[in-house]
């Protein structure tokens, strides 16, 4: 056998020879787009990060690695990532637990409530806060009708003792179904045959849950973690609304938006990207690699047990209950956007429709709500047409270079929002070339790609694995009866996939339209604000209604985000589950 | 009806380390011919009926259909029709869409199409289910569908990929003559792909046998069975005894030396005295005789042997006899009550007419 390659039928065969070439043009064409988009202004906004006085320099970044206030900042917020993501598998891993060993009536409706936090950001339920924690709160009237609290005292000043585990919390209830999809998935994969032994060896349903299920669960665990881990290190919106801010990306970001930023700002966003890749690689190559060798498919029938009409009712309080708790703050935001006056009781003591009409009819907040849907729907169009194209170079073709789209394509995964959004910023900044499509002139196309680029793993991902559902045969069997290859793709593949698209297509319009970090950096000018920007305007206004209208714009936005369930409900039918596949 | 002609046709896969998935291939099979591909995994069958479809590119060789090389056509160009191993039926379309797909694409009017599916599938007996989707069907319904479908499409050449693995065994053999007797209606140029020698002998016109990527022979089910070319074309169907040895004597009847005994064969071909032969005995071609008197005559080797087992399978018994040379041979005794013939231990003659040696 020689060892030379073999003739490669490429050569011989045109039509198949162009069809590649085709594909490998579009695939480096994508490739060199995210280089530019992605790579690029993080390189940036790194490198100003390694400049001191016109010269290359490590100075600014040992001089933040090694002062204390910053190291103060980067404790804190790793400390609150960590207390935030315990929180969340505390939540988490029980109810996925009941979840995969019960049966009891409703299950499955009540499996999907929980996933609803998902899609409500905690920058939002933030506002709640200020009524809930402060002097003549919320939590204080509940305490004092408890009897809990005396009358005569002062009342203590929940928010600020409070502010860091209100974050906390927050967050918590907003990615806890994250760990808990994590969890589920990782139950289902193993064999129930591996606890059956245990038991049939003698091992207790207790000892055999901690020895054998646990350790076989824990790649999840870490694999969820992260995500959850990473986000929570890197998120500003719920600190900033809650007013929390000894948080290392807080204090970038009001360095960066005080247009001082200099070296030093620059260096920690270095240090806070240096943080996230590591944990980012951890997760995926560490933890990741031993969740695909030890998954297997069951070999046993699940056995999961009934649960009789108390524990039922148990299971029911405990489910619905997280999902009350997670949606409450979101409930105060409600009840904040329609409240008169609201002091020193549970609910509010009258209720005004007013707050919801000054919104629509002033025109910067009318304004706001009509950007947001313009950049969303913008945005969702490019990932769906990028990611779609993307997704079926990865899955379909044999295009040269597509494992470096396929890697180039996730790795927004890696990049926290604000760093993303700090490049842009270095892009677009006085002086250089891209000048006229900055925030302070005309921030639509760097806040549309910006958009873009965060969601576009996700779409990628969403399409792929409804690619790799339909058979390769199916599309062949279309070209053996004589339709071309694109027709196979419409008439076949596309249609078989719709859901995944439609899926995909939801969360990117959804989470475009609440997206905070790159908004409320990129958009500087009022004209140009989005609702999120808009929301942290208001809330930070201090004047007497502001807190009141900036709930009013966040119930608004929910309602658009409602709509867009309800659409996607509609258009999917039973296929719903789709939506929330992480 | 075309012909089909397939010239060195040669398929190597740049990962595996130059693994030649289909060696140097080279046949041709006639209009309307019931030709197969009978192999075990892995020898190249499929991935040569996927050549031929179009689905994948040969690295080398040339592929003739009708007088016209398609080698470089796509598979949309050539009017083939393929039954895939799993059906392929489109989840999305009902019976009937799924059959008219092949008309519909060649652009045939709405009301011809719909007629010529509607026929089809009552060839089929699936005409009641032309408004359901496939997952409403059972794995024989389906595969039905599927014959239908590349039926409708009027190929010039059928391509099957083991239609019938998924099918339970009883249904599997209701279908082989249904099949059969569906594609000979036709006159469609038909081949076949699979691992089961059964379903080869019992439909095919010719079958190619083939292993690791190589033909070994090709022949109607009569020839390969009675004159396999190679060991492996004598293993592989049927079953049998084996032995080397030498030739002794030359002649209109040849006498072949052999660790089990003296074997008696007809002449054959090329074959002079002090050659290496392999001599095959089939199992059902073996007598044995409990009287140890027996003597060979001219036409008739006996050889010595003792019973090891024997296994009583309801049709016939087969005996397991340990010969001179401590080699297992076995003989299939047509449903005789094996207690009669062979008990455990028992010193029998196997007894094995010249007519019924093979020599590879």
């Amino acid at each position: 056998m020689t060892a030379a390659s073999p003739p490669s039928p490429l050569l011989n065969n045109r039509p198949r020879r162009r069809a590649w070439l085709f594909s490998t043009f579009v695939t480096a064409a994508l490739v060199a787009a995210l280089a530019a988009t992605l790579i690029w202004p993080i390189v940036l906004a790194v490198g100003k990060g390694f400049i001191d006085e016109g010269r290359p320099s490590l100075y600014w970044l040992r001089s933040v690695m090694t002062s204390p206030e910053y190291l103060g900042y980067m404790w804190n917020s790793i400390v609150l990532a960590a207390a935030a993501t315990s929180l969340s598998i505390l939540i988490a891993v029980p109810l996925a637990m009941i979840r995969a060993n019960c049966r009891f009536p409703g299950q499955g409706v009540l499996g999907m409530l929980l996933l609803v936090p998902l899609i409500l950001p905690p920058f939002v339920g933030a506002m709640s806060t200020e009524r809930f924690l402060s002097q003549d709160g919320v939590l204080n009237a509940i305490l004092m009708r408890l009897g809990l609290l005396d009358v005569s005292s002062r009342n203590p000043d929940w928010l600020q003792r409070g502010s860091f585990a209100a974050v906390c919390v927050l967050q918590a209830l907003h990615l806890f179904p994250i760990m808990y999809l994590n969890v589920s998935a990782a139950l289902a994969n193993i064999d129930p045959a591996y606890a059956q032994a245990a038991r049939n060896l003698g091992a207790s349903r207790r000892r055999a849950f901690f020895r054998v299920t646990l350790p076989l669960m824990r790649p999840g665990l870490f694999a969820g973690g992260t995500i959850v881990f990473i986000w929570a290190l890197t998120d500003i919106g719920t600190p900033l609304i809650v007013g929390y801010r000894q948080l290392l990306p807080v204090q970038i970001f009001q360095r960066l938006m005080m247009a001082k930023a200099g070296a030093e700002t620059y260096a920690m966003v270095t240090v806070m990207l240096g943080g996230a890749v590591v944990l980012y690689v951890m997760g995926k190559f560490v933890f990741g690699r031993s969740l695909r060798a030890e998954s297997s498919k069951a070999s046993v029938a699940h056995e999961a047990s009934r649960l009789g009409p108390c524990a039922a009712a148990g299971a029911w309080v405990l489910f619905g209950g997280v999902t009350v708790l997670a949606v409450l703050p979101h409930v105060g935001v409600v009840l904040r956007a329609v409240s008169g006056r609201w002091i020193g009781t549970i609910l509010p003591s009258d209720y005004t429709l007013a707050h919801l009409k000054e919104v629509l009819a002033s025109p910067q907040s009318y304004n706001a709500i009509i950007n947001s849907l313009r950049y969303a729907s913008t945005s969702t169009a490019i990932d769906l047409a990028i990611g779609g194209v993307a997704a079926w170079l990865i899955i379909r073709t044999k295009a040269r270079g597509r494992g470096l789209l396929d890697s180039l394509s996730m790795l927004p995964l890696a990049v926290p929002g604000m760093i993303l959004a700090a490049g842009y910023l270095a892009v677009t900044a006085k002086g250089t070339w891209l000048e006229s499509i900055g925030p302070r002139a005309n921030p639509f196309v760097i806040l549309v790609v910006a958009y873009s680029v965060r969601r576009l793993p996700f779409v990628v991902r969403g399409i792929s694995a409804g690619l790799q559902q339909v058979p390769l045969s199916l599309e062949e069997a279309a070209h053996n009866l004589g339709s071309s290859r694109a027709g196979a793709a419409m008439r076949i593949t596309i249609p078989l996939i719709s859901a995944s698209v439609i899926a995909a297509a939801v969360l990117t319009f959804s989470f475009a339209m609440l997206e905070v970090s790159d908004s409320l950096m990129l958009a500087q000018l009022q004209n140009d604000y989005p609702i999120t920007k808009e929301i942290y305007q208001q809330a930070h206004a201090g004047t007497p209604d502001s807190l009141n209208r900036a709930a009013a714009m966040g119930l608004y936005a929910m309602a658009l985000l409602g709509g867009t369930i309800a659409v996607a409900a509609a258009l999917l039918g039973r296929k719903l589950g789709a939506i929330f596949r992480v | 009806m075309k012909d089909i002609r397939i010239k060195n046709v040669t398929k190597i896969y740049s990962g595996a380390a130059g693994e030649r998935a289909v060696d140097d291939v080279s046949l041709d099979v006639e209009a309307g011919e019931f030709f197969f591909l009978l192999g075990s995994s892995g020898c190249g069958k499929t991935t040569l009926l996927r050549m031929i479809a179009g689905l994948t590119a040969p690295t080398a060789g040339r592929i003739v259909l009708g007088g016209r090389d398609v080698t470089d056509l796509p598979a949309n160009k050539r009017n083939t029709a393929m039954v895939f191993q799993n059906y392929a039926l489109w989840p999305h379309m009902t019976v009937m869409r799924n059959v008219e797909f092949g008309p519909r694409m060649r652009g045939v009017a709405k009301g011809p199409r719909r007629a010529a599916a509607t026929r089809m599938l009552e060839m089929v007996q699936m005409a009641g289910y032309a408004k359901r989707k496939p997952a409403q069907l059972s794995g024989g319904q389906q595969q039905r569908v599927a014959l239908a479908r590349a039926l409708a499409a009027d190929p010039d050449c059928l391509l099957l990929d083991e239609p019938l693995s998924n099918l339970d065994a009883r249904l599997r053999m209701q279908m082989r003559s249904e099949l059969r007797h569906l594609v000979k209606s036709t006159g469609a140029t038909a081949i076949y792909v699979t691992h089961d020698q059964t379903e080869a002998m019992s439909m095919a016109d010719r079958i190619a046998v083939m292993d690791a990527g190589k033909i070994h022979q090709i022949g109607t089910p009569q020839d390969v069975y009675n004159q396999p070319a190679t060991r492996f074309v004598a293993d592989f169907l049927g079953e049998g005894n084996f032995v080397d040895g030498r030739v002794a004597v030359a002649g209109p009847t040849l006498a072949i030396d052999t660790p089990v005994g003296r074997l008696l064969a007809k002449a054959g071909a090329g074959v002079s005295v002090g050659d290496a032969v392999t001599c095959c005995v089939r199992p059902e071609r073996a007598v044995i005789r409990t009287d140890q008197s027996q003597v060979s005559s001219e036409e008739t080797a006996v050889l010595p042997a003792q019973v090891e087992a024997s296994l009583f399978l309801g049709d016939v018994a087969q005996v397991c006899c340990r010969m001179k040379n401590a080699d297992l041979w076995k003989v299939t005794i047509l449903g005789v009550s094996t207690s009669a013939i062979a008990a455990e231990g028992r010193h029998v003659s196997v007894l094995v007419p010249a007519s019924d040696v093979i020599i590879i």
